[in-house]
């Protein structure tokens, strides 16, 4: 989790003003989707709809094996058979309907708790970027402390007491958010609150409330889309990566983590027991990055200022 | 030299306040969730040993109080003992630290010189299909997480060549898989870094001004552009350091290496409590430390961010 976050942090900040190439493109008036960015949307497009309607499209019932079909190979391959489309595990359990479901706590857990870290992180952010002061330094230091703390090894010894359920999983990632969302909208409102319709707004006797509601949010709303949908990417992994573990979503439940966990043993024989739920891991978290790259590119407010 | 000091106190106090923070947690977490003598004691510990545990702990005292002898404990290296070996949590870990370590660093070699190759090659071949082939395979690496990345590694150069093996300790070639695995998602964040700020600089009047006067152009990205662009290369090298020592845990599990992190995660589901509380305070400060460092010395290497 925290080699995601790290890494993302500063790649926001230096790649913002990184080329030539990515200014040039936000300028233009004409907002072009590219094609990665159409075939991005759509492939996440494709994992909503079957998060949502997982009952209906799946052949197969996710939770209870079919003893007699163990280790069946996907339907391409010599022995695979059109039953089982993308075969099934070490338990007789259909990959294909297991995929599925496993877009469930992908899907919910990472929006739920983006949710959280939009929320927390906004709060946090608006007071401190529009109080400043004591409040503005005691809010970024605690953001820093967290992002400056190995986030993940502390999550592990939350749930180590807790206890592993989908509850726990979606505020320890939501409080993993954050302290990115807060930092960017702290300086987005510091630079805000200096402008005039907000100084008008004050003259004209409106309240903080007011400004805060009324002048400083609507303006934060792209920022905040961008940031979120970097975050998301991060918290989809922070799921996958504690299911691996054997400490996020409870069995039997689907989980695309635990489903490449439980296939390590069976690399030799059955590979694709990693590999389906592998893939359906690794084309929802490209999607998102390629949106999120292509969102800061186009909405980025830092980028837009002449 | 006042604003130095100045500088390196504000750093330092964010790094204390984040292990302040990290232990809190882990007591506030621990106390809030009921009694932990059943968390410390196996579940079919006799009453007296539970009774013994709660006197030893002082649990029948106040909050406050209990939060300071916690600290003490803390600070004493007292970490309990492990339910699972009965020896001491401290031990324990500080023994698998070594392991940890050793992954750490040889990932962050490969990575550190597996990055700046690919960001320069990328940025050499700016907009060319040697570009954008580098930067699709640095986004495809970003977004595998590395327990993925190791399977696949395992899958073509344990299972299918046989060239190293899938999992174990002890020699070189042990080390392979899990390092390049560890290493692979650094090695891409960096690379785009490399990439973005390589380009940045390769505008800059002075690289025109070393090409106008014929310098070959590998020479001018070498030497002129590569060092001025060294600068976000060495801060993304070093906030890596530190997160690498998290995606080491993840890393250690696929490949059964026997660090700190595979410990810990054992430990939580054997509910080997007080192995997993040594576990996050020992990575805590290492982490912290870690950072620390990094912070200082770039404080010390570069005056301007010294007012930050």
């Amino acid at each position: 989790m925290s080699e995601v976050s790290t890494s993302r942090r500063l790649e926001v900040v230096s790649e913002s003003k990184a080329g030539p190439v990515d200014s040039r493109r936000s300028r233009s008036r004409h907002i072009r989707i590219p094609l990665h960015v159409w075939v991005s949307f759509i492939i996440l497009g494709a994992f909503t709809v079957s998060a949502a309607a997982a009952p209906w499209l799946a052949p197969h019932d996710p939770i209870s094996p079919n003893l007699m079909a163990r280790n069946r190979p996907p339907f391409w391959m010599a022995s695979g058979e059109t039953e089982y489309l993308l075969g099934t595990d070490q338990l007789g359990y259909d990959l294909l309907s297991r995929t599925l479901f496993g877009a469930r706590p992908a899907l919910t857990i990472g929006l739920s708790a983006a949710a959280i870290g939009l929320l927390l992180g906004t709060l946090a952010g608006m007071v401190a970027g529009y109080y400043r002061g004591l409040v503005d330094h005691a809010v970024m230091l605690l953001a820093e402390a967290q992002l400056a703390s190995p986030f993940l090894v502390v999550a592990i010894a939350v749930i180590a007491v807790v206890g592993q359920s989908i509850w726990v999983l979606v505020i320890l990632a939501g409080i993993s958010a954050w302290p990115a969302v807060a930092r960017a909208v702290r300086a987005q409102v510091v630079s805000l609150r200096e402008r005039e319709f907000v100084m008008a707004s004050r003259a004209l006797g409106a309240g903080d409330f007011w400004i805060l509601t009324r002048h400083v949010l609507p303006n934060l709303l792209w920022l905040v889309i961008v940031v979120v949908t970097i975050q998301l990417r991060g918290l989809i992994l922070f799921e996958a990566f504690l299911s691996f573990l054997g400490l996020g979503v409870p069995p039997p439940q689907a989980s695309w983590g635990s489903m490449i966990d439980a296939g390590r043993q069976y690399l030799v024989t059955s590979w694709w027991i990693s590999a389906v739920p592998g893939m359906a891991l690794v084309l929802t978290v490209v999607s998102i990055s390629l949106i999120g790259d292509w969102l800061r590119d186009v909405l980025d407010p830092t980028l837009r200022q002449p | 030299m006042e604003g130095l000091a100045q500088a390196l106190l504000v750093r330092l106090g964010r790094a204390l306040l984040t292990v302040w923070l990290v232990v809190t947690a882990v007591f506030v977490v621990l106390r809030s969730t009921g009694d932990p003598v059943r968390l410390l004691l196996p579940e079919d510990a006799p009453i007296e040993q539970v009774e013994a545990m709660r006197a030893k702990l002082g649990l029948d005292r106040s909050i406050p109080e209990q939060y300071l002898r916690f600290w003490m404990q803390a600070l004493s290296g007292d970490l309990g003992a492990s339910i699972r070996f009965q020896l001491p949590a401290l031990r324990l870990v500080l023994v698998r630290l070594w392991p940890t370590v050793q992954l750490g660093f040889t990932a962050f070699a490969l990575a550190a010189v597996g990055g700046v190759a690919l960001g320069i090659l990328a940025a050499l071949a700016r907009g060319r299909p040697v570009d954008q082939l580098v930067m699709a395979w640095m986004t495809l690496l970003q977004a595998s997480p590395s327990f993925l990345i190791g399977i696949v590694l395992i899958f073509v150069f344990s299972v299918r060549l046989s060239w190293f093996p899938s999992n174990g300790y002890g020699s070189i070639q042990h080390l392979v898989l899990p390092a390049l695995t560890l290493a692979m998602i650094t090695m891409a964040a960096l690379g785009r870094i490399v990439r973005s700020s390589l380009l940045e600089v390769l505008q800059a009047d002075y690289v025109r001004t070393a090409r106008a006067k014929g310098l070959p152009r590998r020479s001018v990205v070498l030497r002129h552009a590569l060092r001025s662009a060294s600068l976000p290369i060495v801060t993304v090298l070093g906030l890596e350091m530190a997160s690498l020592l998290t995606g080491a845990i993840v890393v250690e599990t696929v490949f059964t290496w026997p660090g700190v992190g595979r410990l810990a995660v054992e430990a939580v589901a054997v509910r080997d409590y007080p192995v997993v509380q040594a576990g996050v305070l020992v990575v805590t400060l290492v982490f912290v430390t870690i950072n620390f460092v990094v912070d200082v010395s770039y404080v010390i290497l570069d005056p301007r961010v010294r007012h930050v």
